[in-house]
């Protein structure tokens, strides 16, 4: 065991140096014994691991804690407020937890407590596409007529990037009107970008990119505070994305679906 | 407290693996919460005292006892399914690294949890788990070394994963 000025360089000393929470002086001296004996630096690599992607790995399970568990606790949250929180004198000790749980019930604040992590996890594509819709605003697509001749020739271009020919016929979708097709890229794979203005307000718009994931179903979720409906079929994966209405962005999706298959 | 719920739930369903004990493990440690709110301390953090209350049931209700003795543990495999359950296209390589974290003993398993993912101290991890800092950094050290040695492909394999994902 290697002597340092706090005490022998433990594997706990290295872990606490790996993730900084020596002092400055402690680390100082780890870096000094790393430099001089390789053994020690060889010790301090087996330890060694990605923090970062430790933690990304876990984000989803954070984001796609269920709806319902939520809807339970707080209804277990909203009984004992009703019972304790606005009838009876509450100590002071009390009323810090009564400001957190129960206050964030009574003032609205479930995006705060239940809010998905405010990192984007910008290693997931429909994050990343997520990402740059919350950029669209309802001027973004004003200078596109509808009917721009280049929206056919663009989907054959991009179409062809992909692997997969976009037909017309999927794109003619109630309350939207193609405006804009753009080739994009996430990672190095091809991302196709159907942009739509939408008679319900926001702009919408449809994505595809080849994927090497098996086939899976409709399923929705909310990302950058946007409706989204995704889906993989046959090495490609899809998503339309756009406001804040599910049902809506569901409903289009199963439509494209649909046409897909006949 | 921002993400408190959603966290408690991640904490649950590393320590339990199964997604009903994770339900009911949040419930009741939010029902918990509110009948020992006389309990917490002003000033300090809401979500480590509702982590340990959560902890605490883990470890001693009954129905966790008992799965806990049933070693339906949250195994590796579990793990990386809930992970594909809920993104079908998670990657492989975060299937990997959440499949070793779920192989790690369960001690170790928490520990990680607690400090790499949920950001705690080592004071606040010890708080929470009730042990002493030496011990976490013991549990950090042994879970470092399996993790370093069992995902050393898989940082290697990370810039081909994330076309996949």
């Amino acid at each position: 065991m290697i002597e340092m000025p706090m005490g022998p360089i433990t594997d706990e000393v290295l872990v606490a140096y790996l993730d900084q929470t020596l002092s400055a002086a402690e680390t100082v001296a780890i870096e000094k014994a790393l430099g001089e004996n390789s053994t020690l630096a060889a010790r301090l690599e087996r330890l060694r691991f990605d923090e970062g992607a430790l933690r990304d790995a876990f984000s989803g399970f954070a984001a796609a804690a269920p709806a319902d568990t939520i809807e339970k606790a707080l209804r277990v949250i909203e009984e004992a407020r009703t019972d304790t929180g606005e009838k009876r004198p509450v100590p002071p000790s009390r009323r810090m937890v009564a400001a957190s749980l129960l206050g964030l019930l009574a003032t609205g604040s479930l995006a705060y407590l239940w809010g998905r992590d405010s990192r984007p996890d910008m290693t997931n594509w429909r994050e990343a596409v997520a990402q740059y819709h919350s950029l669209y605003s309802e001027r973004t697509l004003a200078g596109i007529a509808d009917g721009d001749p280049d929206v056919p020739r663009d989907l054959v271009r991009v179409g062809h990037d992909l692997g997969l020919e976009i037909r017309t016929e999927w794109l003619n979708l109630p309350d939207l009107s193609p405006r804009r097709v753009q080739a994009l890229r996430f990672h190095g794979v091809p991302v196709a970008q159907i942009a739509f203005s939408s008679t319900k307000g926001p702009p919408v718009a449809f994505c595809i990119r080849p994927i090497d994931a098996p086939t899976s179903p409709l399923r929705s979720e909310t990302r950058a505070e946007l409706a989204i409906a995704h889906w993989v079929r046959d090495g490609f994966a899809f998503m339309i994305i756009g406001g804040n209405d599910q049902e809506f962005v569901m409903r289009r999706s199963q439509m494209i679906i649909d046409r897909m298959a006949s | 407290m921002p993400r408190l719920l959603p966290r408690l739930w991640r904490l649950a369903i590393v320590l339990s693996g199964r997604r009903d004990v994770a339900d009911d493990l949040v419930q009741t440690t939010v029902r918990r919460a509110i009948e020992r709110r006389g309990q917490f301390t002003e000033g300090t953090r809401l979500d480590a005292w509702m982590s340990t209350i959560l902890v605490s049931v883990w470890k001693n209700e009954k129905r966790a006892a008992a799965l806990r003795a049933h070693a339906t543990l949250a195994e590796a495999s579990e793990l990386s399914a809930h992970a594909a359950e809920f993104d079908p296209e998670t990657s492989l390589f975060r299937k990997q690294i959440i499949g070793e974290v779920g192989r790690l003993p369960e001690a170790q398993r928490e520990t990680v949890l607690l400090v790499y993912i949920d950001g705690y101290t080592y004071a606040e991890a010890g708080r929470i788990l009730e042990i002493p800092i030496g011990t976490v950094m013991s549990r950090l050290a042994a879970a470092r070394a399996k993790l370093a040695e069992r995902l050393g492909d898989a940082d290697r394999a990370a810039a081909k994963a994330i076309n996949h994902d």
